[in-house]
C-alpha cells in the first residue's frame, strides 16, 4: 500500500516536470528568438558601400555603419572610396549617393554622408568596451555577397586579444600603432572592411579595419578598431576640424641617442638581422659607466625588445638625448639592467665650439 | 568566485540535454539529478550566451598563470621556404622549477637569445634543453632567481574527456603579455596525425603555438603545435594556420616524455627501414616489404623482402594506415614488436627503431611512367620521401 502510494505520487511528480521543462522549453525558444532579434535591430545601422576598383584582386565595395540618423556613415578608409558617386545602400535596398566628410588617415577612417533621414544608427557615445573572451557579432558585407536589397552578413565569435596594432600592407608598416581588439572569427575580408563588431546585446564595440597582416607572425589579422580609439576623431570630422596624426609629434627627435658616440660599438651588421651583440666599450666613455662588457646581447631597449642592429638602432632613434636610457642585456647565462646616460652631443658641441673661438 | 557550477551549467543547457532530462524522467530515475542544479540551469538558459562568456573568461583565466610569453632575438627570416616573423611566442610551465614546453615552431629561425616573460612581468632569460622533432616540442629552462616562488603546473584533462563536441579553448600569451589570448572551439577529434594529437576547431596560429588547448574548466587537454599528416619540418603545418584545423600533442604523452627530454635528450621520430610494395595506396592490402635498407633496425631484425606485416605491438594491421596509426608515434630508441607473415608462416620479430638519420635510404626505382585517371590511386609525389616508415 505504502509502495502503491509513492509510486503514485511519483508519477504526479513526474507529470509536473514534464509541465516544468515544457515551459523551460519555450523560455529557451524565447532565449534564441531574442537573440535574432538583436542581429535585426543591428542590420538596419550597417550599410553596402561601392565605389572605385574592381580590378584584379581590388574589390569595388565595403561595409559602413551609421552613426547619425541623418546619414553619417563611418568606414574604413581604402582606395573604394577614391572616386566620385560612392553608392550607399542600405539593409532594406534603399540606395543613396555618400560623399566623403573627411579621413583620418593614421587611424585610417573616414566619415561619408548621405541625405536620408530618421535612420537607425549606433551613438558613439553609448559605445561598449569589450574584453578578452568577450563574445561578439561581426556585420558587414564581406565578400560582396548581400548583392540584392538584403542586410549584411553576421558572424560571431570571440574577443581573442585587447592589443596594441603591429601591422603591415604589403612591406609597408601601418602608421596606426595603437589599441586594437583582435577577433577570434574570421572578420577581415575583402568588403568587411568598416563593419560593425558588437557584442551580444548588439551594442557597438568597434570598426572591423582594413586587410591587414601581422607583422609579428605574417598571418592575417582579424581586428576591429575600438570605438574609444576612434571616436574623439570622428567628431572633429564631423565637426570639420580634423586632427593631425599624434605619430608626428612624437616622431620628431631633435637629438636622437647615438651608441656609437656613447662609446659603445656593437658587431659589424653583416647578414639580416645580426644580433646587437657588443664589439667594444670605449674606456671611460658613458656606455663604460653603465657597466657595458664586450659579447653583451642587447634585449631591450626601455620598454621596446631589440631582435637585430637593425631595430636596435630604430629603437634609439626614436629617444631624445639627454636622459638615461634603461637597457636590458644578456651576458652569459643572465641577464644584466644597465642604465646608460646619454648626455647631449649638441651641448658638448656647443662647448668645443665656444673653445674653439 | 568557484565558476565550475557556471560551467557545469552550460555543459548542462548544451543541445540534446533536455531530451536527457525527459528521458530521465521518463525511467522515473529523478534521484539521480539534483533538482536545484536543473532548475537553476534551465532558469538560466535565457542568460546562455553571457554564462558561456564567463565559462570562457573563467577557463583562460585558470590556465593564465602557466602561460609564459616567449622572445627570440636573432636567427634566420625564412625557414623551409616560410617567410617567418620575429614576433613573439607561448609557452607552457611543466614543472615548478623552470621547465617550459612550447612549440619547435619558435625556434626555427635557431635565435640567438631566448626571453621568458612570466605571468607577473618578470622575465628570465632560457636556454633550450632538448627538442622533440617528432612532435614538434621544445622543452626549455629558466633559473629561477631564488626569491621567486615557484613555477604553477597547471591542471591537465585526459584524452578520454575531449569528446568531439566539446567546448575547447587555445589559449597563449602572445599578443600582450600582460594578458593571455584566447579562441574557442570545440574538440574535433582524437588520434589525429597518425594517433598523436587531438584536433580543435579553434583558431590555432603562430600566435597560440606553445599555448594551451583547455577544455571548459581550464585544465589543459594539450600543447598547441603546427603538425601535418604527411610532412615533418620544423614549420610543417603551419600553412593551415586559422583555418579551422588545429592540433594539441597530449599532456598524457607530454607526461611521459618530459623526462627524457629533461635529461637533455632530443627525441626523433622512430624509423625501421623499410620501404612497403604500393606504398601510396595506403587503405589497400597488408603491408608488403618492398625493400629493406642496409644497416636499418629492419635489417638487424632480420626482416626481409617480400615479408607480410600483420601485426605491430600485437594489434592487427590489415593496410599501411594501420600499420602507421600503431607505427608513426614511436620513438626512436622504442622497442617494437612486429608480426610477420614470410611464406604462411607467422614469424615475431623485435626492432629497436633508430632515427632516420641513422638510415641508409636507398633510392626507390624510378616509376613507370603511366596514364593517370580521375579517381585512381593518389600519384606518387615528393612527400612520399618524407613520410617513410
Amino acid at each position: 500500500m505504502n509502495g502503491f502510494i509513492s509510486k503514485q505520487s511519483k508519477q504526479k511528480f513526474r507529470y509536473l516536470w514534464v509541465a516544468f521543462l515544457l515551459f523551460m522549453l519555450i523560455v529557451r525558444g524565447a532565449a534564441a528568438a531574442s537573440f535574432a532579434e538583436k542581429v535585426s535591430q543591428v542590420q538596419p545601422k550597417i550599410v553596402k558601400l561601392y565605389g572605385a576598383g574592381g580590378l584584379k584582386g581590388l574589390e569595388a565595395y565595403q561595409t559602413g555603419i551609421l552613426i547619425s540618423a541623418s546619414g553619417h556613415v563611418l568606414t574604413a578608409w581604402s582606395y573604394v572610396l577614391d572616386t566620385e558617386g560612392i553608392r550607399a545602400t542600405l539593409h532594406d535596398g534603399r540606395s543613396y549617393e555618400a560623399e566623403v566628410v573627411g579621413v583620418d588617415p593614421w587611424l585610417e577612417i573616414a566619415v561619408l554622408k548621405i541625405s536620408a533621414n530618421d535612420l537607425s544608427y549606433f551613438a558613439l557615445e553609448h559605445a561598449v568596451r569589450g574584453q578578452v573572451g568577450e563574445r561578439v557579432l561581426a556585420f558587414s558585407n564581406l565578400f560582396g555577397v548581400a548583392t540584392g536589397p538584403e542586410p549584411v552578413s553576421v558572424q560571431r565569435g570571440v574577443i581573442s586579444a585587447v592589443t596594441n596594432l603591429t601591422a603591415r600592407r604589403g612591406i609597408f608598416q601601418t602608421e596606426y600603432d595603437g589599441p586594437v581588439y583582435v577577433l577570434d572569427a574570421l572578420t577581415n575580408n575583402p568588403g568587411a572592411a568598416g563593419g560593425g563588431l558588437t557584442d551580444i546585446d548588439g551594442a557597438l564595440l568597434g570598426l572591423l579595419g582594413n586587410e591587414l597582416k601581422n607583422r609579428q607572425d605574417n598571418t592575417w589579422l582579424n581586428f576591429a578598431l575600438p570605438v574609444e580609439a576612434i571616436r574623439e576623431s570622428v567628431e572633429a570630422i564631423i565637426a570639420g576640424k580634423p586632427q593631425l596624426p599624434p605619430s608626428d609629434k612624437s616622431l620628431r627627435v631633435r637629438q636622437p641617442v647615438n651608441l656609437e658616440q656613447l662609446g659603445l660599438s656593437l658587431v659589424p651588421d653583416v647578414v639580416d638581422a645580426t644580433p646587437p651583440f657588443v664589439d667594444a666599450v670605449a674606456g671611460g666613455s658613458p656606455a663604460a659607466a653603465a657597466g657595458f662588457k664586450p659579447d653583451d646581447l642587447v634585449l631591450f631597449v626601455g620598454d621596446v625588445l631589440v631582435q637585430s642592429i637593425t631595430s636596435l638602432q630604430r629603437e634609439c632613434g626614436r629617444v631624445e638625448s639627454g636622459g638615461t636610457l634603461r637597457v636590458l642585456v644578456r651576458r652569459g647565462e643572465g641577464l644584466e639592467k644597465l642604465e646608460l646616460e646619454t648626455r647631449n652631443p649638441a651641448s658638448q658641441i656647443g662647448v668645443s665650439e665656444e673653445a674653439a673661438r | 568566485m568557484n565558476l565550475q557550477p557556471i560551467a557545469k551549467t552550460i555543459r548542462q543547457t548544451n543541445v540534446g540535454v533536455l531530451l536527457v532530462l525527459f528521458l530521465l524522467v521518463g525511467q522515473s530515475r529523478l534521484e539521480l539529478l539534483s533538482p536545484i542544479a536543473m532548475f537553476a540551469s534551465v532558469a538560466s538558459a535565457d542568460d546562455l550566451p553571457r554564462l558561456e562568456e564567463q565559462a570562457i573568461q573563467a577557463a583562460a583565466a585558470r590556465v593564465a598563470d602557466s602561460l609564459v610569453q616567449i622572445q627570440c632575438v636573432g636567427g634566420r627570416q625564412r625557414v623551409e621556404g616560410m617567410s617567418l616573423g620575429d614576433g613573439p611566442g607561448t609557452g607552457l610551465i611543466v614543472s615548478p622549477d623552470g621547465l617550459i614546453l612550447t612549440s619547435r615552431f619558435h625556434f626555427a629561425r635557431e635565435p640567438n637569445a631566448i626571453l621568458v616573460t612570466l605571468s607577473d612581468g618578470d622575465r628570465l632569460p632560457a636556454r633550450l634543453v632538448a627538442t622533440d622533432r617528432s612532435r614538434g616540442l621544445v622543452l626549455l629552462k629558466v633559473d629561477l632567481p631564488a626569491k621567486n616562488t615557484p613555477l604553477r603546473v597547471p591542471a591537465s584533462a585526459s584524452v578520454a574527456s575531449a569528446d568531439p563536441g566539446a567546448w575547447a579553448l587555445a589559449v597563449g600569451r602572445t599578443f600582450n603579455p600582460a594578458e593571455v589570448n584566447v579562441s574557442v572551439g570545440v574538440i574535433s577529434a582524437t588520434n589525429r596525425i597518425w594517433g598523436k594529437a587531438i584536433q580543435t576547431d579553434a583558431k590555432i596560429s603562430p600566435s597560440n603555438y606553445g599555448g594551451a588547448l583547455v577544455d571548459i574548466y581550464g585544465r589543459v587537454w594539450g600543447l598547441l603545435v603546427p603538425l601535418s599528416p604527411d610532412r615533418d619540418g620544423k614549420v610543417a603545418g603551419a600553412a593551415w594556420y586559422d583555418s579551422g584545423i588545429g592540433f594539441a600533442i597530449p599532456y598524457e604523452t607530454i607526461r611521459k616524455i618530459l623526462p627524457r627530454l629533461a635529461r637533455g635528450e632530443d627525441l626523433d621520430s622512430g624509423f625501421l627501414g623499410i620501404s612497403l610494395v604500393n606504398e601510396q595506396n595506403i587503405f589497400g592490402m597488408v603491408p608488403q616489404i618492398q625493400q629493406v635498407h642496409p644497416d636499418s633496425p629492419a635489417a638487424e631484425a632480420g626482416l626481409q623482402k617480400g615479408d607480410r606485416i600483420v601485426a605491430v605491438d600485437r594489434q592487427a594491421v590489415g593496410n599501411i594506415a594501420e600499420l602507421k596509426y600503431q607505427f608513426k608515434p614511436h620513438l626512436a630508441g622504442d622497442t617494437v614488436e612486429i608480426l610477420i607473415d614470410r611464406e604462411g608462416k607467422q614469424v615475431g620479430k623485435k626492432c629497436i627503431l633508430t632515427n632516420s638519420s641513422s638510415i641508409a635510404w636507398i633510392k626507390p626505382p624510378a616509376r613507370q611512367k603511366k596514364l593517370s585517371l580521375p579517381g585512381q590511386s593518389p600519384k606518387p609525389s615528393k612527400r612520399d620521401a618524407l613520410d617513410r616508415l
